[in-house]
């Protein structure tokens, strides 16, 4: 143990001062944080109420979504089943309650018919619902046939009073009556049933997903028929944006109906005659064209959709972005210092802008993105938060050396700046190199607005966005070398000059790539690119400007 | 110091004046603990009301067969000030300043010195050589709990404390005298 372990072992084994420490006032403290202990963690507890907050708003938004495509879905599947139910319909004036499957992931629906109209066999399907089938729906598919006017038993009460559309002359048994409707999207419906001779089929309705085509086509078998000719009736484009909900109110010529077409409609099919339709007269027409129609909505009126009525919200998509993205990743920012010549020839300020500063945080951010032009182009907002803990790496050498008492000292300059002059030590004019390391606190909140494109490929999605963003930096706290060359503390919660700007506009780039997990949820990687222009900082009494570079990796929430 | 046992039996029932009488008792030991191993004297006060915070809500912790109440406010004195060294590292200035013309101090002038500049000069002493040398020198812990206290390896406590009294070794080398003076 050498002397000097010796006499610091001596003094302080043991010691007790109370030296620098004002007792009172340190109890005092202690006292209300005693006092107080049980609200020491609310900041933590405001910042986990927070996230959850965010979280489940987050998943509020995502199941919203959800739940109104859910509606879709059901709102199709009572679609396919009133249009296939009034086909197949061979009591009209019997009510029959039945059960239809339908699946909307192989849209395949498979169901049969016993004579009386009943299902006797049905299989596949995930969404399931029963619903009542009246007379309504029978009398309005038989006109929408036009191929009603047979003399077919089966077509009771309807049928002998329907003149064919092609003059009569083709006429349907529909004995031994099977309707097979099919989609674009291998949607089979098929109903078959056996003590009938005769048959009809049906092909209907596609259902394509940007837009689908419904056709319809119902042959007569010619050994009915008295001269063997066949009837064909193709009609009804109907544009579906989703392909589904907007199919129940479309017209002949794709066009969205209004409720009271559609109110109209119904009134039509209610009171129009069922014997002698004629079908110049014009109104016979418009009844004819809008029975795909018809045969949905007074379907839907009688029994299911009045319970299932699709929310406004889930038709009109408003001001809702396409997709919301929730991202974090890390932040790397590089601060360089303008000055002018005059500056230059100032020390302090030349030692600064040898000087580098090296910003490293995190950023989080949360987007909105708008789709325009088939979901090419996109709009993009949202609020993003940024910290940056600053690290001040700054060195440099410079003579230290003082005249006291007419004698040249050397001197040490301790972090503060203060020198203290060393006697007796033979170097005079000594160099000494500085290194200062400083960690500060800067939190930015960011608003973007950016413009982009993208590509997608299978499930990758590629883009770019570009904009600008304001920021406004919310604290900054921290130590660095002022306009007079000293460190000095700056704190944005108390007076005195601040590094950054309180507020400025970033030029940024933001290329991505998405992985499409499922059609709802997606993962995002996002390298992003900024510039923050040339400023004056108050703190260091230069010119500043930044780029910054960082990778953020998150979720997308797709709406549409 | 012997703290009585029906004092701490007091704060440990929450009673103010109790704890008040235990910070007077105990708050010049804690101080002079706190100014060792806290590495910035401006954070000394945080490291001891941190200290005392810790000591009153956590004193039904204190468990008399394993040793003093003095032995344990030192164990939780020490912790306050590791952990106080910790959160102030990534927000202070460490400056490096170059031993140009620098030179081995006499241990003769160091002995005249106050207790302040004997500790200002000890703490010029790397960190992690500083701490083990005050644990174990001052504060009488083996290598094993300074591992454990430290979270180190047993040998890289040894090998710390070898170092601090090299470092030492090489500082106290008779040379020229040097005088420190504080410019006013």
């Amino acid at each position: 143990m050498s002397d000097l372990e010796k006499e610091y072992k001596s003094r302080f084994q043991d010691h007790q001062t109370t030296e620098g420490v004002d007792s009172d006032s340190l109890w005092a403290s202690i006292e209300a944080d005693l006092s107080g202990s049980a609200g020491g963690g609310k900041k933590g507890l405001w910042l986990t109420i927070g996230g959850i907050v965010l979280m489940l708003t987050g998943i509020g938004v995502y199941m919203s979504d959800f739940s109104s495509t859910e509606l879709s879905h059901q709102d199709t599947a009572t679609v396919v089943d009133e249009r296939t139910d009034s086909q197949v319909n061979t009591q009209p004036n019997t009510t029959d309650n039945h059960t239809l499957h339908s699946s909307k992931n192989d849209n395949k629906v498979d169901a049969q018919l016993g004579s009386d109209g009943a299902i006797v066999d049905q299989h596949s399907g995930q969404t399931e619902f029963s619903k009542k089938h009246t007379n309504t729906q029978a009398i309005q598919e038989v006109s929408n046939r036009d191929d009603a006017s047979s003399s077919a038993a089966t077509f009771q009460g309807a049928e002998p009073q329907l003149p064919a559309r092609t003059g009569g002359a083709k006429q349907l048994s529909p004995e031994n009556t099977s309707v097979a409707a099919s989609n674009s999207e291998k949607q089979n419906i098929e109903f078959r049933s056996t003590n009938q001779a005769k048959s009809v089929t049906s092909a209907n309705p596609k259902f394509g997903e940007s837009q689908s085509t419904y056709e319809q086509s119902l042959t007569g078998d010619s050994e009915s028929n008295s001269n063997g000719s066949k009837v064909s009736q193709k009609n009804d484009e109907v544009a579906s944006g989703a392909g589904q909900i907007i199919e129940a109110r479309t017209d002949m010529s794709g066009g969205l109906l209004s409720e009271k077409e559609i109110s109209s409609a119904k009134d039509d099919v209610k009171g129009a005659p069922v014997t002698g339709i004629n079908l110049e007269d014009s109104r016979t027409q418009e009844f004819i064209s809008l029975m795909p129609l018809l045969s949905m909505q007074t379907g839907a009126d009688a029994t299911v959709s009045d319970k299932k009525k699709v929310p406004e919200y889930a038709r009109k998509k408003g001001f809702r972005p396409s997709e919301i993205s929730l991202s974090v990743g890390v932040n790397h920012l590089d601060r360089k210092f303008e000055t002018s010549i005059a500056d230059v020839l100032i020390g302090y300020r030349k030692e600064l802008n040898s000087s580098s500063i090296t910003d490293v945080g995190y950023t989080s951010n949360a987007r909105g993105t708008w789709m325009i032009k088939n979901s090419t182009f996109r709009l993009s907002t949202g609020l993003g938060i940024d910290q940056f803990r600053t690290r001040l790496d700054f060195s440099n050498s410079r003579q230290v050396s003082t005249v006291i008492d007419g004698q040249i000292v050397a001197v040490e300059i301790d972090s503060t700046g203060a020198q203290t002059p060393v006697y007796g030590s033979s170097d005079v004019n000594a160099i000494e190199t500085r290194i200062v390391l400083h960690h500060n606190d800067f939190l930015m909140l960011n608003i973007p607005i950016e413009v982009g494109v993208q590509t997608q490929l299978k499930r990758w999605t590629f883009g770019v966005d570009a904009g600008a963003s304001y920021h406004l930096v919310l604290s900054q706290k921290g130590r660095g070398i002022d306009a007079e060359g000293a460190i000095t503390d700056f704190d944005s919660s108390g007076s005195g000059s601040l590094p950054l700007a309180k507020s400025f506009v970033s030029i940024q780039a933001r290329p991505f790539i998405s992985w499409t997990a499922t059609d709802k949820l997606g993962l995002r990687l996002t390298p992003s690119f900024k510039t923050i222009p040339t400023s004056d900082s108050d703190f260091h009494g230069v010119k500043s400007s930044a780029t910054a570079f960082g990778p953020s990796a998150g979720l997308v929430f797709i709406l549409d | 110091m012997r703290i009585a046992d029906q004092l701490i039996h007091k704060c440990v029932k929450k009673e103010r004046a109790a704890q008040r009488q235990l910070y007077d008792q105990l708050m010049p030991y804690m101080v002079s603990i706190c100014r060792r191993y806290v590495f910035n004297m401006s954070d000394v006060q945080d490291a001891v009301q941190e200290t005392f915070i810790n000591i009153f809500s956590g004193i039904e912790k204190y468990d008399q067969a394993k040793g003093s109440f003095k032995t344990w406010a030192v164990r939780v004195a020490i912790n306050a000030s590791f952990k106080l060294n910790k959160r102030m590292d990534e927000t202070r200035t460490v400056e490096f300043v170059s031993d140009y013309h620098e030179k081995p101090v006499d241990p003769s002038i160091l002995t005249q010195l106050e207790d302040e500049d004997l500790l200002a000069f000890f703490k010029t002493m790397p960190q992690s050589y500083f701490d083990v040398f005050n644990l174990h020198v001052i504060d009488g812990y083996s290598h094993k709990e300074i591992a454990e206290l430290l979270k180190i390896d047993e040998s890289l406590s040894r090998q710390r404390l070898t170092r601090a009294r090299k470092w030492l070794a090489e500082k106290s080398e008779t040379s020229m005298p040097a005088q420190r003076v504080k410019r006013s």
